[in-house]
C-alpha cells in the first residue's frame, strides 16, 4: 500500500444504491426486484448478496442495451416485467432505476403507469424507485426503497392503534429476534421490512423460487393509520426516512431509537416499547440479567480492546455504544456513507476510554485505505465490521470479528445476532474471546522476549527467539494437493464418505494390475491365458469353439489345451520370457466351471509357484455361485462374466441349452436359469471383494435392445467395469448368417452405457491363448489414450487432417474449418506437423445440418479451395463432412471419417484404420470414438 | 403456479434426442431477454476480470462506486510479487459529476495516482454512466501519457454495450495497445523454444503449475495472459515463438491480433484433464518443433499421469453414475467438463453456457446422453426445472447459482473462479475428482431428502410453516 489518495476510493467500505433497495424489497412478502438498467447490475448485486446469505438471489434487470440507452428502454422495461410476472408471479414488484436509466433519463413512473394501462388484469403493484448509483450508498438506498413502497402504495389512514416498527439493514437474525420480542411485547405492531425468512430460508423438501415471508403488503397498507413509529435507525436520511413520511403524510408520531444492540441501547428499546403500551417479556429480562453477567465476566478482557468499527452508521454507532459500555475502547468509527450526523452523534456517545485513553477518531466517506492507515495509527487490536476487512486483518494481524453485510469469506452471514440482550451476549463474547485468543498466543513469547536473556557457555547473548508453538511441524493442508500424489498402502479404511483406504481399492479392483480392468489404459502389464477348459456348459448361438483360426482373435478360439502341470510349465516359460507378465487369465476355450477340478488344481499350482501374480477368470456365470468362494481362497482377484442379455425371453434366443447338475435345460428355462445364476454369482463375487467385468455381446438384430439395461442392471449389483463386444459372425453356427455390428453402433452404446457403468474402451478380444500385453500379443506394445509415446511416428505414417475449432477436440465440421491439423501417425503415436489457416470462414455450412445450412455458391467455392489445400493427405476427419467434398477426396484415395474425440485420438484411429487397410486385414471394428464418412 | 420457461426461452432450450432435436438448435448469440434473470454479467465484467491479474498495473474504475465494489479482489489470481491489482479504485463519481462531468476528477486521480504509485502502467475503465455523460477520457490518457510517462489505456467499458465476452474484446485490445508500443531499436527478433499462454488468469496458481511443466520441457514462458503478469512481462511478450491459448472464449482474439502484428502463430490448448494436459504439452513441443522437447514432455506425462492416475482411481467407484448438471460461461469448458465427467463414469443430464456457439452446442449434443437438456443463457427458473427433473446430483457452475443447488439438495462443485484448489494440470484433474467427491458424496444429502419431510405426517403436530 502506498501513500493515501484523496481523489480516488480505494478498496470501497459501501455498496451501491441499487443494492440497498433490492435489500429492502426482499423484506417484503412475495416481493420482486428489476432493474432498469444493464444486466451487470442485476449479476454483480446477485453474486454479492447470495454469497453472504447463501440464499438464491433472483433480480431481474431490463438488459438495456446500446439501443436502449440511446432510443429510451420502455420496450425493454415493459417486456422485462411481462417475463418477470410470468416467471415468479409476485404481488409488488420494486423496479429501480440504475446509473443508465437515471442519466438517460427515464420516466419512470410515466413508464409503469403505461404499463399497467395496457395490461388492464396486472394484480402485480409496481413500485418506481429512484435508485442512482451515484445517489449515495447502499444504507441510503435501503431507506430510499422503504420510502418508496409506502409512497407507491394507497395506504389506509383508519386508525387502529397498533405500532409500526421500522427496521434498518440488519441481519436475517435480527429481524427474527426483533419479530419474536414484538410478537410477545407489543400486539397489533407492524414489523417493517421483515427479512428474516427471506433471506435466511429453511431447507424445504419443496423449493420455492418466489420469497413469500415477511410484511405482507396489506400489513404495510394498515401502516398509515398507526399510533406510532418506532423507526430504529438514528441515520437514515430525513428525506428519505420512512417514520418521517408517515408523520408528515398521515401524522403518525415517528420516535427513533439506535438500534438495540448491547445493554443501554436494549434497554432504550425496551423503555419504549413499554411506554408505547407493550409488556417486556420475561424472558427478555433473564437475558438481561445473563448479558449482565457476562460484562463483568469478561471486563477485564473488555479493557484489553482497542476497536476499529466499520459500516452502515446505525451499525458502527451501536456497536460503538456497546464497546463502551464495557470499557473496550473505541479506536476508530468509521462508516463509507456520507453523514455529518453520524459523526456528531457517534463522537459524542464515545469518551475516551476510562478517561485516560485516546480520543477516538470517528470517520464518515471512509474506504478501508484511511480504515486501515487510521488502525495502524491508533493502534487497534480488534476489527469489528464486515468480511471486507479481511485484507486489512490478515496485512495488520488484527483479529476481525464478522458481525455485518457482507461476510463473504465465511458461512452463517445471515445468521449473525447483535441485536437484543441475548444477541448482545453473544457478541460480546466473540469480540472478548478474540482479546483472549490474541493475548494467549502472544503473552508468553513477548515477555520473553522483553525478559529474558539466555546464558550461554561463551557468555555470548545467542539473541532472542521466541518459543515455537509448534506450527512449524503441521503439514500443508491436506484437502487439495499441488503436487503429484503418491498413495501408498497405509490409508485409513473406507470412510463413509472421502477416499477410501485400501480396502475399498481392492475391492473396486480398478487398477494398474490388470490390463482389462484399467479405465484407459492397459498400462503395459502383461497377462498370459491358458487354456485348460475343454468343454462347456452352455450353448451359445454365436460359438463353434472347435474352430481354430490363429489369424482371428476371438474369444475362446484357441489351439492347444493343457492340464494342470503343463498348464503350470507354461507359466514357468511365460515368466521367463514376458516382461512383467502379472496376471494369469482362464479364459476357455470351453467354460472354466464346466470343470472346477481342473482349474482349481491349477489355480493351487500356480498360486504355490508365484504369491504375486494376478489370477482372472471368464465364465458364462451359471456355475458362478457355486465356486465363487472357492475361488476367491485361492487367490482370484478379477472374475469376467459375459452376460448377453437383460430378458429371459432374449436369453433364450441366445442360447441353445444349458447343463446344470447333470440336467440340460433349454429354452426359457435355460435362459431363466443362467440370468439367475450370473446375477446371483455377481453378487456374491462383489460381496467377496472380487473385480467385476461384464462382457456384453452385441448380437444384431438380437439383443442391442438390452445392452443399456443390462449396463445399468449391473452398476447396481457394483460390476465395476463394463465390456460392450461386437458379435463376430461364424460361418457354421446360428448366428453365422448375422451381420457384424458396426464400429459407431458399439461406439453408440459405450458412449450410453458409458453414463451408468465404465466401459473398457481398449478391448483386443483376446484368445484364449493369447500372452503379452493387451493388444500387442507379442508384436508391438498398446498404445494407451495418453500419454503420448515417447517416440515419434516412424517411417511409412500417414498424414491425417484433423478439422477443429478448439484445437484440442474434432468440435468443426468440414465446411466450418477455420484451422486445418495436420498430423503424421503409424496408428500408434502422433505428431502435430503444421497448423494450415483456411482463411476466412465461408458462411452457412453445406453438410446439411447446422444453423444455416444451405449451399451457396460461396459456400461452395470455399469448400473446393479447401479440398484442393489438403490433396496432400491420406484421411481428413471432422465432426462432419458433406457429400461433395467426400466425392472428392474419394477420387484422390483420401479417406474421411467422422469423429468426436481429442485431435490426436481421432489422427491416431484414423491412422491406424489406414494401416488395416493397407495391409488388408481391415476389421469391421473401427476405435470407438471413429467412424468412416 | 407461475411458468417455469417462458415462451421466447424455448428456442434456447433442447433436449438430446427428444422432440425437435437436432433440428431445432439451440438459439445462441442472442441478447438475453429481459426479465428472465439472466446469468450473464456485463461488458465492465468481462474487461475487469481479464484484466485485472496484471499484477502492478494500476486499475481505476470511472464511475459510481457499485462496479468497484462488486469487483474488488474479486477472482483468485495469485501473484508472485505486486499485489497492488488486489486493491479496487475508483473515481466514485456522485450527483455532482453527473451534472457537471466526471473529467475533473478523473484528471486529479490520475495526477494523484503518478505521485502516490507512479505505475507504468495504468487502465481506466469507463461505466456505463461514463458512457453517458461523455466524458472525453481519451484526452486525459493522451494528456497523462505526456505528462507522466506512464501507459494510459482507456477501457471503454459501459455496460450496456453487449455482454461479457464484447468485455473479452475490449480487454484483449486495451492489451494490444500496451504491448504495440515497443521502443524504437529494442529487439524484435523472435525468441526460440519461448512462448506466451494467454487466457490463464492464474487462479489457485494454475499458471505457475503450467509454468513448471514447460520448464521441465525446456519451453520458456515469456509471461502469462495475465495471470501474475507485469507490465515488463508483457513487454517483452512480442518476440515469444508460439502463443498457447487456454482459454479461447476470452482470448482468441489477442491471439489473432498478435499474429497479424508480430507474427506470432498460436494453437488452442486445454489443461483440465489428463489427456487434454499431454495432448497440449506435445503439441507444444511438435510446433516448436523440438524432439529433445518432445521426449521430456513425454516423459512428464508419463510420469504425471501415472500418479494422478494413483489419485483418481479411489474416487472411481464412489462416483460412477452420478449425474452432473453443468451450467458455465464458455462452451468449451462445458464440453471439456463433459468428457471429465465420463472419465470419471459420471452422466451428464443438463448442459448450459452463457456464451456457447451454434458449433459448441452440436458437439455437446454429439457427446450427451440421450435426454440431456441443453440451455444457452439459462436463468435460475430453468435451472431449477431442469435439475429437478433429470435428478442431478451436482451442478458445476457459478457462485450464483451456488445458493440455488443447495436449496434443492444437490451438490455443487465450484469449477468457477474463486476457486482455491488448482483444477488445471494433472495434479488438478486429482482435485476436480475430489472435489465432485466431497460434495457429492456428503452425508448431508441424504440427511436432507430422508428427514425434510420427517414430522410432517405426525398426527397433532405443526409440521414446517406453510407460505404465508
Amino acid at each position: 500500500m502506498g501513500q493515501r489518495l484523496i481523489s480516488v476510493t480505494e478498496n470501497p467500505c459501501k455498496m451501491c444504491f441499487p443494492l440497498g433497495v433490492v435489500t429492502a424489497f426482499y423484506g417484503l412478502a412475495r416481493a420482486m426486484n428489476l432493474l432498469h438498467g444493464s444486466q451487470g447490475c442485476g449479476t454483480y448485486i446477485r453474486r454479492h448478496m447470495a454469497t453472504h446469505y447463501n440464499e438464491p438471489i433472483d433480480i431481474a434487470t431490463s438488459s438495456l442495451s446500446e439501443e436502449g440507452a440511446v432510443f429510451g428502454g420502455e420496450k425493454n422495461l415493459h417486456k422485462g416485467l411481462r417475463n418477470l410476472i410470468k416467471l415468479y408471479d409476485p404481488e409488488i414488484i420494486g423496479v429501480s432505476t440504475t446509473c443508465l436509466a437515471e442519466t438517460i433519463g427515464e420516466d419512470l413512473p410515466g413508464s409503469l403507469k403505461r404499463f399497467r394501462d395496457s395490461n388492464p388484469g396486472l394484480k402485480a403493484r409496481l413500485i418506481p424507485v429512484n435508485a442512482p448509483g451515484y445517489g449515495g450508498t447502499h444504507f441510503e438506498g435501503y431507506w430510499r426503497g422503504l420510502k418508496a413502497i409506502l409512497a407507491g402504495l394507497d395506504l389506509d389512514p383508519t386508525p387502529h392503534g397498533g405500532v409500526n416498527v421500522i427496521a434498518g439493514p440488519i441481519s436475517p437474525a435480527d429481524a427474527r429476534h426483533l419479530r419474536d420480542v414484538l410478537a410477545a411485547a407489543l400486539p397489533g405492531h407492524t414489523l417493517f421490512p421483515d427479512i428474516s425468512d427471506n433471506l435466511d430460508g429453511a431447507f424445504n423438501p419443496v423449493y420455492d423460487r418466489l420469497p413469500r415471508k415477511g410484511t405482507t403488503v396489506s400489513r404495510i397498507v394498515r401502516m398509515a393509520g398507526a399510533s406510532a413509529t418506532l423507526e430504529l435507525s438514528l441515520f437514515a436520511p430525513p428525506e428519505d426516512s420512512p417514520g418521517a413520511y408517515l408523520e408528515k403524510a398521515y401524522g403518525v408520531r415517528l420516535l427513533r431509537l439506535a438500534p438495540p444492540v448491547g445493554l443501554s441501547l436494549t434497554d432504550a428499546f425496551m423503555t419504549a416499547l413499554a411506554e408505547l403500551g407493550g409488556v417486556i417479556p420475561a424472558r427478555a429480562l433473564e437475558e438481561r440479567g445473563r448479558l449482565m453477567d457476562a460484562m463483568a465476566d469478561s471486563h477485564k478482557y473488555s479493557a484489553l480492546g482497542r476497536a476499529a468499527i466499520f459500516g452502515d452508521p446505525d451499525f458502527v454507532h451501536s456497536m460503538a455504544c456497546l464497546a463502551a459500555e464495557n470499557g473496550l475502547s473505541t479506536a476508530l468509527a468509521a462508516t463509507g456513507s456520507k453523514s455529518a450526523a453520524f459523526r456528531a452523534v457517534t463522537k459524542k456517545a464515545l469518551g475516551p476510554a476510562f478517561g485516560i485513553g485516546q480520543e477516538p477518531v470517528v470517520a464518515d466517506s471512509a474506504d478501508f485505505a484511511l480504515i486501515e492507515s487510521l488502525c495502524r495509527k491508533t493502534g487497534a487490536n480488534l476489527l469489528v465490521g464486515s468480511s471486507e476487512g479481511r485484507r486489512l486483518a490478515q496485512r495488520e494481524n488484527i483479529p476481525l470479528v464478522r458481525c455485518a453485510f457482507p461476510c463473504h469469506d465465511h458461512v452463517g452471514g445471515q445468521r449473525v445476532r447483535t441485536m437484543g440482550y441475548g444477541g448482545s451476549t453473544a457478541l460480546l463474547d466473540r469480540m472478548v474471546n478474540e482479546l483472549i485468543s490474541a493475548e494467549e498466543e502472544s503473552f508468553r513469547g513477548e515477555l520473553k522476549a522483553t525478559h529474558f536473556r539466555p546464558r550461554s557457555a561463551d557468555g555470548a547473548d545467542d539473541g532472542l527467539r521466541v518459543p515455537t508453538t509448534g506450527d512449524d511441524q503441521a503439514g500443508p493442508s491436506e484437502r487439495w494437493i499441488t503436487t503429484s500424489p503418491t498413495f501408498t498402502g497405509s490409508e485409513p479404511d473406507l470412510a463413509p464418505w472421502g477416499l477410501p483406504g485400501a480396502a475399498g481399492r481392492a475391492a473396486a479392483g480398478l487398477t494398474d494390475d490388470h490390463p482389462c480392468f484399467g479405465l484407459k489404459a492397459a498400462h503395459g502389464r502383461s497377462r498370459l491365458h491358458l487354456p485348460i477348459a475343454p468343454g462347456c456348459n452352455v450353448s451359445c448361438n454365436y460359438c463353434r469353439r472347435d474352430m481354430d483360426c490363429p489369424n482371428e482373435s476371438r474369444p475362446g478360439a484357441s489351439s492347444a489345451l493343457l492340464g494342470p502341470a503343463e498348464a503350470l510349465e507354461r507359466f514357468r516359460e511365460a515368466k521367463r520370457t514376458l516382461p512383467n507378465l502379472g496376471v494369469v487369465g482362464f479364459a476357455g476355450p470351453g467354460e472354466s466351471l464346466n470343470r472346477p477340478e481342473t482349474l482349481f488344481e491349477t489355480m493351487e499350482l500356480i498360486r504355490r509357484e508365484d504369491k504375486d501374480v494376478a489370477l482372472c477368470l471368464s465364465t458364462n456365470g451359471l456355475a458362478l455361485p457355486f465356486h465363487v468362494a472357492e475361488l476367491r481362497r485361492l487367490g482370484l482377484s478379477h472374475l469376467t462374466v459375459t452376460v448377453n442379455a437383460d430378458k429371459p425371453a432374449t436369453a433364450a434366443k441366445i442360447y441353445a441349452w444349458a447343463d446344470h447338475f447333470g440336467q440340460r435345460y433349454r429354452g426359457r428355462e435355460a435362459a431363466e436359469l443362467i440370468l439367475n445364476n450370473q446375477m446371483a454369482g455377481i453378487r456374491a463375487a462383489k460381496a467377496l471383494g472380487l473385480a467385476v467385468k461384464v462382457n456384453t455381446v452385441l448380437i444384431g438384430g438380437v439383443n442391442e435392445g438390452e445392452v443399456l439395461a443390462i449396463a445399468k442392471k449391473m452398476a447396481a449389483a457394483g460390476v465395476d467395469i463394463g465390456n460392450v463386444m461386437p458379435h463376430i459372425p461364424i460361418a457354421g453356427t446360428a448366428f453365422g448368417h448375422l451381420k457384424a455390428p458396426g464400429a459407431a453402433k458399439i461406439r453408440d452404446l459405450r458412449f450410453a452405457c458409458g453414463a451408468h457403468l465404465p466401459q473398457m474402451t481398449h478391448c483386443r478380444q483376446c484368445r484364449a491363448d493369447a500372452a503379452g500385453p493387451l493388444g500387442q500379443d507379442q508384436r508391438f506394445w498398446a498404445q494407451s489414450e495418453a500419454p503420448p509415446p515417447p517416440v515419434a511416428p516412424g517411417d511409412g505414417a500417414f498424414k491425417v487432417a484433423v478439422i477443429s475449432k478448439s484445437g484440442v477436440m474434432v468440435d468443426s465440421h468440414f465446411g466450418q474449418a477455420e484451422r486445418v491439423y495436420v498430423f503424421e501417425s503409424d496408428g500408434r503415436s502422433t505428431r502435430l506437423l503444421e497448423i494450415r489457416k483456411v482463411g476466412e470462414r465461408s458462411g452457412p455450412c453445406s453438410c446439411g445440418r447446422g444453423p444455416g445450412a444451405r449451399k451457396t455458391d460461396k459456400t461452395q467455392g470455399f469448400i473446393e479451395r479447401l479440398v484442393q489445400s489438403l490433396l496432400d493427405v491420406d484421411a481428413v476427419v471432422a465432426l462432419r463432412i458433406g457429400d461433395s467434398p467426400k466425392t472428392i477426396f474419394k477420387k484422390y484415395g483420401i479417406r474421411c471419417y467422422t469423429a468426436m474425440d481429442s485431435l490426436e485420438n481421432a489422427a491416431k484411429a484414423a491412422a491406424s484404420s489406414l494401416v488395416e487397410a493397407n495391409s488388408g486385414h481391415e476389421g469391421p471394428d473401427l476405435p470407438q470414438s471413429l467412424a468412416l464418412a | 403456479m407461475p411458468d417455469a420457461i417462458l415462451e421466447e426461452r424455448k428456442g434456447s432450450i433442447a433436449r438430446k434426442d427428444g422432440p425437435g432435436a437436432g433440428a431445432a438448435p439451440v438459439s445462441c448469440g442472442k441478447a438475453s431477454v429481459s426479465g428472465a434473470v439472466s446469468q450473464r454479467a456485463c461488458v465492465f465484467c468481462g474487461a475487469r476480470v481479464v484484466l485485472n491479474p496484471i499484477t502492478d498495473a494500476f486499475h481505476l474504475i470511472h464511475g459510481p462506486i457499485g462496479c468497484a465494489s462488486y469487483t474488488w479482489d474479486i477472482r483468485g489470481s495469485l501473484a508472485s510479487e505486486s499485489e497492488l491489482f488486489r486493491n479496487s479504485y475508483s473515481t466514485d463519481l456522485t450527483e455532482r459529476d453527473v451534472v457537471f462531468g466526471g473529467l475533473e476528477r478523473l484528471r486529479a486521480a490520475v495526477r494523484e495516482i503518478h505521485l502516490t504509485h507512479a505505475p507504468k502502467l495504468l487502465f481506466i475503465y469507463s461505466t456505463c454512466l461514463v458512457g453517458i455523460i461523455g466524458d472525453d477520457v481519451d484526452s486525459v490518457c493522451r494528456e497523462a501519457e505526456s505528462l507522466y510517462g506512464m501507459r494510459v489505456i482507456n477501457v471503454k467499458a459501459p455496460g450496456f454495450a453487449g455482454h461479457k465476452a464484447m468485455g473479452y474484446r475490449l480487454a484483449c485490445e486495451a492489451i494490444m495497445k500496451v504491448i504495440s508500443r515497443r521502443p524504437a531499436g529494442s529487439d524484435r527478433s523472435p525468441i526460440p523454444m519461448a512462448i506466451n499462454v494467454l487466457g490463464d488468469y492464474n487462479l489457485a496458481g494454475e499458471a505457475w503449475i503450467i509454468e513448471n511443466y514447460f520448464r521441465e520441457m525446456g519451453v520458456r514462458v515469456l509471461t502469462t495472459f495475465t495471470g501474475d503478469s507485469t507490465y515488463e512481462k508483457l513487454m517483452g511478450s512480442a518476440r515469444a515463438s508460439l502463443n498457447v491459448v487456454q482459454c479461447a472464449g476470452s482470448m482468441a482474439y489477442l491471439a489473432r491480433s498478435m499474429e497479424e502484428t508480430f507474427g506470432i502463430p498460436w494453437v488452442r490448448v486445454s489443461f483440465f484433464g489428463l489427456a487434454d494436459t499431454a495432448n497440449s504439452l506435445t503439441k507444444v513441443a511438435d510446433l516448436l518443433g523440438d524432439d529433445g522437447a518432445r521426449q521430456r514432455a513425454a516423459a512428464l506425462c508419463q510420469r504425471e499421469i501415472a500418479s494422478a492416475s494413483a489419485g483418481i482411481e479411489p474416487y472411481l467407484p464412489l462416483l460412477r453414475g452420478k449425474k452432473a448438471a453443468i451450467f458455465v460461461g464458455g462452451g468449451f469448458k462445458a464440453i471439456s467438463l463433459m468428457r471429465q465427467f465420463r472419465e470419471l463414469g459420471m452422466g451428464t443430464v443438463l448442459v448450459g453456457t452463457q456464451t456457447g456457439t451454434a458449433e459448441d452446442y452440436e458437439v455437446i449434443e454429439a457427446l450427451s446422453d440421450p435426454g440431456t437438456v441443453i440451455l444457452d443463457d439459462a436463468n435460475p427458473s430453468e435451472l431449477e426445472a431442469f435439475m429437478r427433473e433429470k435428478g442431478a446430483d451436482v451442478l458445476v457452475g457459478g457462485v450464483k447459482e451456488r445458493p440455488l443447488a443447495f436449496k434443492l439438495g444437490v451438490a455443487f462443485c465450484d469449477h468457477n473462479h474463486e476457486r482455491k484448489a488448482p483444477l488445471a494440470g494433472f495434479s488438478g484433474a486429482v482435485n476436480f475428482t475430489r472435489e465432485i467427491n466431497l460434495s457429492i458424496n456428503s452425508p448431508v444429502w441424504g440427511a436432507l431428502r430422508q428427514r425434510a419431510s420427517l414430522f410432517d405426517a405426525l398426527p397433532g403436530q405443526a409440521g414446517p410453516a406453510g407460505p404465508a
